[in-house]
């Protein structure tokens, strides 16, 4: 079984390496350069401004702390089939899934010491701590992942179901209450503490799981959402197969998609129109990022900041809307329509390029409001509306020449 | 004539599939393709409207590849897969427009014979619900709908029968006949030799890739004096032999 694991880690291992190639492409990365740079930039700021009497500091710390927990889920690496082909050892599973647990403890931990490394000078300036004890919270925080990951474990059991708030005050309030006493006693406290949760998951999952079956479908179906979930990010940079979303039927929005029909009988329009209002992947995608660059344009009094944010925003929802161009590809009828490509493409930027002048309008609106300038506002439009026209006319074509070959 | 398919030989990879194909289906007439699993049934029908490359050989349809005029190839065929497939956010109806749009068809017309079609196949009360949701069977009718509506000269229908209820089977076997006498061609791959024996006017028997024998059942009689009467028996008995042959 703990072969059948590495296996199947590998194979994870592979896959996930597969689509990261996709995500950091080259534009991307750059994208985000800007962003951890301005951020980081951002954020040295705000410590020289910071005054240590600051009475939210405290609170602020922990619930950092606590949500940098939450970071990383049980990875079973499960499969739909495994129920047909590995139930008659389901006994020798539990080697299987307990491995899955000190990968996943081990996974999260990486991502949590780089939550704890961003929070570290915060936390030395706000409450004169030393490089030690700000270890000490990292590891009571790496001890309470894996009590977490152990109760997870135990789920994955018959008859063995945590109500919400169960998993409320094991989750968040227990950690917040050790991290309190760490922050304000000392983080000793914490650790000892978080040690005492953690080792009672695990001699809980430990002892019970013997007398109790492994419930295969609820199992695959975590594993499956989780995937899921991992699919659909790597979605938004490339194809991945089996990943659809789901499709609401939206009968409010049928109003506007009679306007899109009016305007062009292109029926790459009128098929990704459709696409894009009712599949939560897109509609999903469009939206998030506006309201979000909506959001962070009212706390930005910076023009240069915000106009980059800006031009930033509307190069991510473009790049991101590119795959509904194949999204159709695997349907063999896009291929056996009397349709050139060139109109399916005529089609695509006929539409994007009115959904991006959408939210350059609603980012204007927000910029010139937050504000009080008429001529911020005109300066967001006029640059957002010159930025669709390049994306458009020079962005799109490359890509979607890649993206077809 | 309609389609022509001459030397053909084709298929995913570099190793062909199918070994030197030859066969025409002729106006008003329904030629059934008939074959094992993995044969080249469906490698034959993704050569013939386009999704696939012949290696060498030609492929015509009224005397023009689609090469030549793509739009003009294939705005002559109608397609109804095996599986359905549905674009999962359009509505019924929506699939109906969205096949109106792509053929360019006259959309008063289009809908009136699209009216008489949802009524036959009783999907006319549906229009407005996701077909991606409905049984495999109600799928399938909403392929044969979409097909049937365009004014297509060949029609390539693989395996219509699976899933269909007897009415509807009935159903599209008049539509067929229909559209025969209106002076379309049809290629029909399936595996109900029953049912193809008795509307079939012609068929094609392909083995391993290659064309075992083809004509109608009087002609395939006499070739195969020994097999028996009936398409399946004389098809049970061409199988064996060429399981043993290879």
């Amino acid at each position: 079984m703990t072969d059948l694991w590495k296996k199947r880690q590998r194979a994870h291992f592979l896959e996930m390496l597969k689509y990261l190639r996709y995500v950091l492409n080259d534009h991307f990365v750059i994208a985000l350069m800007f962003l951890v740079g301005g951020l980081g930039y951002g954020y040295s700021n705000f410590l020289k401004g910071f005054k240590t009497t600051s009475w939210w500091a405290g609170p602020v710390t922990i619930l950092c702390l606590v949500v940098i927990l939450q970071i990383g889920n049980l990875a079973t690496l499960l499969k739909k089939a495994d129920p047909v082909f590995l139930l008659p050892r389901e006994h020798d599973m539990h080697a299987y899934l307990k491995q899955a647990r000190v990968h996943s403890a081990i996974f999260s931990a990486c991502v949590e010491i780089v939550g704890i490394a961003v929070l570290f000078p915060f936390m030395a300036i706000a409450f004169h701590l030393s490089g030690w004890q700000i270890l000490g919270f990292g590891i009571t925080v790496v001890i309470l992942k894996f009590g977490q990951l152990s109760m997870a474990l135990n789920q994955l059991y018959q008859n063995q179901v945590f109500l919400w708030w169960q998993r409320l005050v094991m989750d968040w309030i227990l950690p917040i209450l050790w991290m309190i006493m760490g922050i304000y006693l000392n983080v000793w406290i914490a650790i000892g503490l978080s040690i005492v949760q953690s080792l009672i998951e695990v001699l809980r999952e430990n002892s019970q799981w013997q007398q109790r079956s492994l419930s295969w479908n609820l199992a695959v179906n975590v594993e499956e959402q989780r995937m899921l979930r991992i699919y659909r990010f790597f979605n938004l940079f490339t194809d991945v197969p089996n990943v659809h979303g789901t499709v609401h039927r939206r009968k409010y929005l049928d109003r506007l998609l009679t306007m899109v029909d009016r305007h062009s009988k292109n029926p790459y329009v009128y098929l990704f129109s459709r696409a894009l209002m009712r599949s939560t992947i897109y509609s999903g995608l469009y939206f998030r990022l506006t309201i979000l660059g909506m959001v962070l344009l009212i706390f930005v009094p910076n023009m240069y900041l915000s106009l980059f944010l800006q031009i930033l925003f509307i190069y991510l929802i473009s790049f991101q809307l590119l795959p509904l161009l194949v999204n159709y590809n695997e349907n063999v009828f896009t291929h056996l329509y009397p349709i050139k490509n060139a109109i399916k493409n005529a089609g695509f930027n006929w539409l994007v390029s009115r959904l991006l002048v959408g939210t350059v309008i609603l980012f204007a609106l927000v910029v010139g409001i937050a504000n009080t300038s008429i001529v911020q506002a005109g300066l967001s439009f006029v640059l957002g509306v010159i930025e669709v026209w390049l994306l458009v006319k020079l962005y799109f074509p490359s890509r979607i020449k890649k993206m077809n070959s | 004539m309609v389609l022509k398919i001459e030397h053909l030989v084709g298929g995913y990879s570099q190793i062909p599939v199918l070994k030197d194909i030859n066969f025409e289906v002729h106006e008003g007439e329904l030629v059934g393709l008939i074959g094992l699993n993995g044969a080249g049934k469906s490698t034959t029908i993704n050569h013939i409207i386009g999704l696939l490359t012949p290696q060498k050989g030609r492929i015509t349809i009224d005397g023009k590849t689609v090469y030549q005029d793509s739009d003009a190839y294939k705005k002559q065929i109608a397609y109804i897969p095996e599986l359905p497939v549905l674009y999962p956010e359009l509505t019924l109806k929506e699939h109906i427009n969205l096949t109106i749009m792509a053929y360019r068809l006259d959309a008063a017309r289009a809908w009136q014979r699209s009216t008489e079609l949802l009524k036959t196949f009783r999907l006319a009360n549906k229009l407005d619900w996701f077909p991606d949701n409905f049984s495999k069977g109600m799928k399938q009718k909403v392929m044969i709908v979409c097909a049937f509506l365009t004014d297509a000269k060949l029609y390539i229908i693989d395996e219509p029968f699976l899933g269909l209820d007897p009415l509807a089977t009935d159903d599209l076997l008049k539509l067929i006949n229909d559209r025969k006498s209106h002076g379309a061609a049809v290629l029909m791959s399936t595996h109900v030799l029953d049912t193809a024996e008795k509307y079939c006017d012609r068929f094609i028997l392909l083995h391993s890739g290659k064309i075992q024998t083809q004509g109608d059942l009087a002609s395939l009689r006499k070739q195969n004096p020994t097999l028996g009467q009936s398409l399946t028996d004389i098809y049970l008995g061409l199988a064996r032999e060429g399981e043993s042959h290879d």
